[in-house]
């Protein structure tokens, strides 16, 4: 994590990245074309494409890997997600049977053909990846060959394992981000969103 | 129990006042002093919002422990320490300044003066954010000025947050707490000003002994209004930084609000928080009532 | 210092502040009828492109809508709001006695709560009644307010008594006192009231945000801090809601501001 902080300052230090403070602020910069690139999940695609006038100017890569063991050219961040309620009471066994058919069984061709058509998303399960389907389909804004690129930066980053503590755990971390780019100290950082973090998910 | 059917007219009198008044008492007792007892006891519970256990006092000796609550009670303070002070102190001023006679256009500048106060606080936190953007007219302005060679973050960075939060402040309630002094003011007999005058007392001395004096109850009330408003501060930060950046900006109501409703809700450690909230307000404001009246 | 250079100074530092003070309402009003592409340029002078921000803002964001339920519901508080606080304030001060001075003083307390720290309680009260996402509950708990109960109850003072005497022995009784009697008489105090009450009631935001779950439901406040979390920033129209979040404020107080002045007055001279 200091590695990313450090790697964070430096990027912004020499003004090659900039941090928006605000939702609004960050999507008019994909908007208007005030910047020319962004690293965040393949959702974002969505809001580029908002902007018509931003057709085929956008193209995607992978991320390079940091100088550390272990680093990868692409992670995971988690995003939506399906689940299951206790309100389920005894439908549950069902539900989870559903959506592992329509997630990761047999179903998932369909599914994810379909939601890659009306949401241009792309999936990490591996038999839709190697099906040959994002081969085959067109992007209007981003160009023919755009979900085969993403498809082949697919390459088996870390698994995510969520908890209900998901949301506090990034918040913590976007925390300090933000303020080691405002001059605060990383050791001291880290520690406090460890802290804070440690506070929350206690009882 | 027989009653008498024949009341006295004043007790006639006197039911009629209760009943008057009952609506909005019951309002009050149901919709004010309920909830706050309930919160009372949420906030020694704990857990989910539809499990929830007893647990005595945890959530509050939670509190003391809480690296984010201390946070947003700092910047609480700092927000109430920096803006309240200016901002009663320009209200004070300008209220001096539209009670010259001798000043022309006098409703006009009160009316430009009171138009922030007009604003919705999400509709001008809106204005504010966009205005303070990187991309914003502020920095549009700053820099075609040549001030600045490059666009400040202003919303991005830690202090200018804080500092972009308290100016939007001053400016939304400068022209609330002018009308009270205004209004104090035309209370002041001019004969006292006129005596002094003859006296020999300059305009400083005659503000000094005999317009603060005057207004120390006016003086008193804006000062509790100012304090208690800042101290739930929530609509403000919520829509201008989103507590940001990075928990620079948070105040104690969002705090709040973040732990009841985002994340993994705990309503007994929220509704803790709002409670104590509400004793230190309570506490605050019987102190300033004391010091007001004290050197009568 | 002559008088003269004096005055100069103390004009020169109130329009200096009237400018700062304008700045951001006429920005925001200008911007409505720019392109999100000019604003961000910086432009302060007035465009074009009102209709095709109103288009976007009628059709894509639910304008009227808003409009109508900001409306509907700051009217019917302020409507129930007066006459509640304002027969609270009559019976307090008209038919005084210890007792009821006692209670005034305990709703006066009242005054102390914040309302963050309720809105948790007040959410599941309504949400066992099954009234969430209503006016009713957005409305109900801030109707009656302790500090409308005090301006009435301080403005009551100064009515004279002896119309009431003389209206009870022409027959009449307490209700149509109030009502015939009291309410006219009282009506400076009333505008003030309605001011306050009507511009609360239009900008509030936590609570209706808690307790409004639906977008057709949503008050203006809500719709504007829900229109920043969308995903193409159309900056133009944006303010253009702004605006019409704005303007119904500024135009009530434009025509009730003398009297609101003169009710802040009585209160402050109690």
């Amino acid at each position: 994590m200091a590695a990313v902080l450090e790697t964070t300052k430096e990027l912004v230090d020499s003004n090659t990245m900039y941090i928006a403070a605000s939702w609004d602020e960050y999507n008019s910069c994909l908007n208007e074309g005030t910047v020319a690139g962004v690293v965040n999940g393949m959702w974002v695609n969505g809001n580029i494409s908002n902007a018509p006038d931003q057709k085929g100017v956008w193209a995607v890569t992978d991320i390079p890997a940091m100088d550390i063991d272990g680093a990868t050219h692409m992670t995971n961040s988690g995003g939506a997600s399906w689940v299951v309620t206790k309100n389920a009471g005894e439908n549950a066994d069902e539900i989870v049977d559903f959506l592992s058919y329509v997630l990761c069984g047999e179903g998932a061709q369909e599914y994810w053909e379909y939601l890659t058509e009306f949401a241009g998303y792309v999936t990490t399960y591996k038999p839709v990846l190697e099906s040959g389907y994002y081969e085959n389909v067109d992007s209007e804004f981003y160009g023919p060959t755009f979900f085969a690129d993403v498809a082949a930066c697919v390459d088996g980053g870390p698994a995510l394992n969520s908890s209900p503590y998901y949301m506090s755990a990034q918040d913590a971390l976007i925390t300090e981000v933000i303020n080691v780019v405002n001059g605060s100290d990383i050791d001291t950082e880290m520690q406090m969103a460890q802290e804070n973090l440690e506070f929350e998910m206690s009882e | 129990m027989i009653y008498s059917k024949k009341m006295t007219l004043g007790q006639r009198h006197s039911l009629a006042g209760w009943a008057f008044l009952a609506p909005a008492v019951i309002l009050i007792i149901v919709f004010m002093f309920y909830p706050i007892l309930q919160a009372f006891f949420t906030s020694l519970q704990s857990g989910n919002a539809n499990s929830m256990v007893w647990s005595g006092l945890s959530n509050y000796h939670r509190m003391l422990s809480d690296p984010k609550l201390k946070t947003a009670v700092i910047n609480t303070l700092i927000f109430a320490v920096w803006q309240v002070p200016i901002m009663l102190g320009m209200a004070l001023l300008l209220a001096g300044i539209l009670n010259n006679s001798k000043i022309k256009f006098k409703p006009v500048f009160r009316t430009i003066l009171f138009l922030p106060c007009t604003m919705s606080l999400v509709a001008y936190a809106i204005v504010f954010k966009l205005m303070f953007a990187t991309n914003g007219i502020v920095n549009g302005l700053l820099l075609n000025l040549g001030v600045i060679d490059q666009a400040i973050n202003f919303l991005g960075d830690t202090f200018w947050a804080k500092f972009v939060l308290i100016l939007s402040l001053i400016w939304r309630w400068v022209g609330y707490n002018m009308i009270f002094y205004i209004t104090g003011l035309t209370n002041i007999d001019n004969t006292l000003y006129e005596a002094a005058q003859i006296d020999g007392a300059s305009s400083v001395q005659a503000f000094r002994h005999i317009t603060i004096p005057m207004l120390r109850p006016v003086i008193l009330l804006t000062i509790i209004m100012a304090t208690n408003g800042n101290l739930q501060l929530f609509d403000e930060p919520y829509n201008l930084t989103a507590g940001g950046p990075g928990n620079a900006t948070i105040s104690i109501s969002e705090y709040i609000y973040e732990v009841a409703f985002k994340s993994v809700p705990d309503f007994g450690y929220a509704c803790a928080i709002g409670f104590a909230l509400m004793v230190v307000i309570a506490v605050l404001i019987i102190l300033q009532m004391k010091v007001g009246d004290s050197d009568e | 210092m002559s008088r003269r250079i004096k005055h100069g100074f103390i004009y020169i530092f109130l329009i200096i502040l009237c400018f700062f003070s304008l700045f951001p309402i006429m920005w925001m009003l200008v911007s409505a009828t720019n392109t999100t592409v000019d604003i961000l340029s910086g432009r302060l002078i007035p465009g074009t492109a009102l209709l095709d921000n109103l288009s976007t803002v009628v059709n894509d964001y639910n304008l009227y809508g808003a409009l109508w339920n900001s409306f509907r519901n700051a009217s019917c508080l302020s409507l129930l709001s007066l006459i509640i606080c304002s027969m609270a304030g009559y019976g307090f001060e008209i038919y005084r006695d210890r007792k009821k001075d006692i209670v005034m003083q305990i709703v006066l307390v009242g005054m102390m709560v914040p309302m963050i720290s309720i809105v948790i309680p007040l959410y599941r009260m309504f949400s066992e009644v099954g009234m969430l996402n209503t006016m009713g509950a957005c409305i109900l708990p801030t109707i009656s307010t302790p500090f409308l109960i005090f301006l009435f109850r301080q403005n009551s003072r100064s009515f004279p008594r002896e119309i009431i005497q003389s209206a009870r022995i022409d027959g009449l009784n307490e209700i149509q006192i109030f009502f015939r009697m009291y309410m006219p008489i009282m009506k400076p105090t009333y505008a003030t009231a309605l001011t306050i009450t009507f511009m609360n009631a239009w900008n509030a935001y936590l609570w209706p945000n808690i307790v409004l779950l639906d977008n057709k439901e949503f008050t203006m406040p809500i719709m504007l801090a829900y229109l920043m979390t969308g995903y193409r920033m159309d900056y133009g129209a944006i303010l253009l809601c702004v605006t019409c979040c704005t303007l119904p404020t500024i135009i009530i107080f434009l025509l009730l501001q003398k009297s609101f002045v003169n009710g802040v007055a009585g209160s402050v001279k109690g």
